[in-house]
């Protein structure tokens, strides 16, 4: 049934975008073609608050999610039934199927194993697999996670605390009070780390230096990125490149690093805790790009979702809009950028949680919880129409390589005036947030297309590290005439190339 | 959403027309210095003030704080221009949204405070329009204004009712909080309860287990419902039986309300609290033994919880006394044990115990290995 509907929409693309090229054809006209992405609403239980927590893919190609109130619930993407799988955990934030039968599922007090043991499709056991990490009580300390890497290893993630609230008077764990009053806090063990859980059962403090980190995703190469959101100590919402033992900047967490003896972490010298930490891979400018971004996923559908193969898409809490990241490796170091994907389509917000489908199609699942944002899923499916986009920037010595996702206007494309930059950074401090530093426009010198009109080679008149380049591009357009989708991208230089 | 609009102007001049009395919360209309009025932006992307009210061509002196962990700002609009300004505020190019705190330049706007961050605070003075009407204001930064409004009445009148009150969101309507005189006890007299079938996609039935944030547990806490009337909670932190309640289960409409912070509320009256640390004592009656919680399976619907007490594997099923709402059996499994079980109660809890095997000693029950194979205790209201 799903595949036959699928080549039907792909067919009807297929003939609306050749009726849009005859009508081009006689004019220059702007009439964009068949929209490459289609969003669905999906229909939700009466009487759930769908404030989406998790969602996966179960090995039968059910769809398992779970939400705000405790419920965990499978859909039959085929005869549209949701069927309640679990109920009454704690604001559960991830999932990781083991079976058709079985999950892990992350809730607040612990990673747990739920499991259908007699067949009847509801679970009837509740495993801990670890619960070796604090818990103050304080409403902040969400957990997310877990994913997996190819050594079997588990990794999650543990919110720090919230200031605007206090701690239980029976926390599990010890309570590190000086750390009270920070704006966000790790009083109790672990708060602001990436957790490691090896296969023999084993929790161990793997990275530290996070605020709120709402996603996580391993790349193929085990590589773990993993989200944050702006606030203290984080001046833009930030993806990080995840390695064993580094610190990433919120200093609340250094609190469990071992051996520390130098009391409060938030209040050693700025100077000096910027020296420790390892700056993100990617940042998402607070306001052009992202306010809150959520869980990142690796598109891995060979094409089955449009031309962005390799690439990562995340959502976020506050707009309507996904967005796409584009990651290299430069001298070692790992950094990219991010342009809108979606934006205001018809997408709601609050896009929480994100999973592909078998079939290649995305699933966004989501979630207000107290915050900016909506309930419900959605569903987004290629439509076969290639996108007018960029498809990939890239750094080199003098600028940057744009790529886009088919050939390009060359009078359009060709003109220094298509493409305006400015760079600018944020700086590294305790308060919340930070304004933009040191924005200057900067001057493109020369543009260059490639024969096959699908690569813009553009040098600038300065490329310095330590900064975010923000590109906005005008007037580019497929050479059908149609516009280019998203026009603003943002890439984060953490190393030059020579 | 468009009916309940157009309702507005009659609930409002109903209730304007029949109400002269002059409401305490009004501000006065003088050339005198500024009235204050403080609103703060609180956690769950709320004003602290839903609404206020001010007489037309009054000097405001308003002060807004930031008392949430995110950036907000404050806009006053022209009467019924609210979702106007908020699209004006979302269709703003990227960076001019930012340089102007995401307040468009705008007709429909009266006064503004761009965003401000956490902890900040910022003031405006104005003087109120001189036509009678309701304002709202808003929060533009992204995503927030659908949720994040409030009204400012200008009028000589008195406010509607603040249940009735379409100015205000709608969870402000029935939160009980209410910010004039007017109060309707009618609508703080029915207690909101968890249980009733809308909170979930299914039927609640009878055990219902949560793992949520209760009083006087650890953050780790399982509240159960055994039967309409008796409900305990069980401390996975410690995996002990923590206290007992009669009436009605939990109220967790608060703690699923938003991001967690107000915790479950206990609907009905505890009449037992465990004061030994945890009942069970293996093999040395003087230590607390340490406890690792291991999970639950469900046996019939009931929870059997499973741990650890110094390394020694323990089950424990609790399930409701015969006599409904007196008392709770707890039943225990100990494999492989080699050591003698104790069970210990305190002679002040209220209860009168019982148990399926063991001898009883000043209030302690003795069980051999072979006997804490399997055993249970009752434990009666006396």
């Amino acid at each position: 049934m799903t595949i036959f509907k699928i080549s039907n929409i792909a067919l009807g693309a297929l003939l609306f975008t050749s009726i849009s090229w005859s009508v081009v054809y006689g004019q220059t006209s702007l009439q964009s073609a068949t929209p490459a992405y289609k969003i669905e609403t999906i229909d939700i239980p009466e009487g759930l608050s769908a404030e989406t927590g998790a969602m996966q893919f179960m090995p039968d190609g059910r769809l398992i999610a779970c939400f705000h109130r405790g419920e965990v619930m499978t859909y039959n993407v085929t005869t549209k039934q949701w069927k309640i799988f679990a109920t009454g955990v704690h604001d559960p934030l991830g999932i990781l199927p083991i079976s058709n039968t079985e999950i892990l599922l992350i809730q607040r007090p612990e990673l747990t194993r739920i499991k259908d043991t007699n067949g009847d499709g509801v679970a009837d056991e509740y495993l801990t697999v670890t619960d070796k990490y604090g818990l103050s009580g304080n409403y902040h300390e969400f957990a997310f996670g877990p994913v997996k890497d190819k050594d079997g290893n588990l990794f999650i993630s543990l919110n720090t605390a919230s200031g605007l609230a206090g701690v239980s008077k029976e926390p599990r764990g010890w309570v590190d009070s000086s750390q009270l009053k920070n704006r966000m806090f790790s009083a109790a063990p672990y708060r602001g780390w990436v957790m490691k859980l090896t296969p023999d059962g084993k929790l161990t403090p793997y990275a530290s230096g996070f605020r709120s980190p709402n996603g996580l995703v391993i790349d193929p190469n085990n590589n773990l990125f993993v989200t944050d959101n702006q606030g203290d100590w984080l001046g833009t919402s930030a993806m990080y490149h995840v390695k064993e033992g580094k610190f990433y900047g919120h200093p609340a967490s250094l609190t469990w690093s071992k051996g520390w003896n130098r009391g409060n972490p938030t209040a050693l010298p700025v100077a000096e805790l910027d020296k420790m930490r390892t700056k993100a891979a990617v940042l998402f400018p607070n306001g052009p790009m992202a306010n809150s971004p959520a869980q990142p996923v690796l598109d891995l559908t060979n094409g089955k979702f449009g031309p962005f193969t390799g690439q990562i898409f995340v959502g976020d809490m506050n707009r309507s809009r996904l967005m796409r990241v584009m990651l290299e490796e430069v001298n070692g170091v790992m950094q990219g950028a991010v342009a809108p994907f979606i934006d205001d389509q018809g997408l709601r917000k609050g896009n929480n949680r994100l999973v592909f489908a078998p079939d290649g199609s995305l699933w966004v699942g989501q979630n207000d919880h107290g915050w900016a944002g909506d309930k419900g899923i959605q569903h987004i499916t290629y439509t076969g129409s290639i996108p007018i986009d960029v498809y990939k920037m890239t750094i080199t010595p003098k600028g940057f390589d744009l790529t886009f996702t088919q050939p390009v206007n060359s009078e359009t494309a060709s003109n220094p005036l298509s493409y305006s930059f400015k760079h600018y950074y944020y700086e590294y401090h305790a308060a919340y947030g930070s304004n933009q530093f040191d924005v200057t426009p900067i001057k493109v010198t020369n543009v260059t297309l490639s024969a096959d009109k699908k690569t813009v080679s553009i040098s600038l008149e300065q490329l310095k590290a330590g900064y975010i380049y923000e590109l906005n591009l005008t007037g580019i357009t497929a050479q059908n005439g149609t516009p280019l989708q998203n026009k603003l991208i943002c890439y984060t230089v953490n190393q030059l190339k020579n | 959403m468009i009916n309940e609009t157009n309702k507005l102007p009659v609930v409002l001049s109903i209730v304007l027309f029949f109400c002269f009395a002059i409401n305490n919360v009004f501000a006065q209309a003088t050339d005198s210095p500024p009235i204050n009025i403080t609103i703060q932006a609180k956690e769950g992307l709320q004003f602290d003030l839903a609404r206020f009210a001010v007489r037309p061509g009054t000097n405001v002196k308003l002060t807004f704080k930031n008392a949430d962990e995110m950036a907000h700002n404050f806009i006053i609009t022209l009467p019924g221009e609210r979702l106007n300004v908020l699209k004006e505020a979302q269709d703003l190019p990227a960076g001019t949204a930012v340089s102007q705190g995401y307040v468009p330049k705008s007709a429909k706007i009266l006064f503004s405070i761009p965003s401000i961050n956490p902890s900040e605070s910022k003031v405006i003075t104005f003087k109120a329009p001189a036509k009678e009407g309701v304002y709202p204001y808003v929060c533009t930064f992204p995503g927030h204004g659908y949720v994040m409004y409030g009204a400012m009445y200008v009028t000589t009148g008195r406010l509607p009712a603040i249940q009735n009150d379409l100015n205000v969101p709608e969870s402000r309507r029935n939160d009980g909080t209410h910010d004039d005189d007017e109060h309707d006890m009618s609508a703080m007299a029915t207690p909101k309860s968890s249980t009733t079938p809308s909170s979930h996609p299914y039927k609640v039935e009878i055990p219902t287990l949560y793992r949520v944030f209760m009083p006087n547990a650890s953050p780790a806490a399982i509240a159960v419902n055994l039967n309409v009337n008796i409900s305990y909670c069980w401390d996975a932190t410690y995996s002990r039986l923590r206290y007992v309640w009669s009436g009605g289960f939990v109220d967790n409409s608060e703690h699923w309300k938003g991001n967690g912070r107000p915790i479950a509320k206990i609907l009905g009256t505890v009449f037992y609290r465990d004061s030994t640390g945890g009942a069970i004592r293996v093999g040395d009656s003087n230590h607390i033994p340490v406890a690792e919680f291991k999970g639950y399976k469900m046996q019939n619907k009931y929870p059997q919880f499973m741990y650890t007490l110094d390394g020694a594997d323990v089950t424990e099923v609790i399930t409701s006394a015969q006599a409904e709402g007196q008392g709770i059996v707890r039943t225990f499994t100990f494999n492989n044990i080699k050591k003698d079980i104790y069970y210990f109660t305190q002679p002040t809890d209220g209860m009168t115990y019982s148990s399926s095997a063991g001898k009883w000693k000043n209030g302690v029950l003795k069980l051999s290995p072979k006997e804490a194979k399997k055993f249970s205790v009752t434990m009666i209201k006396k």
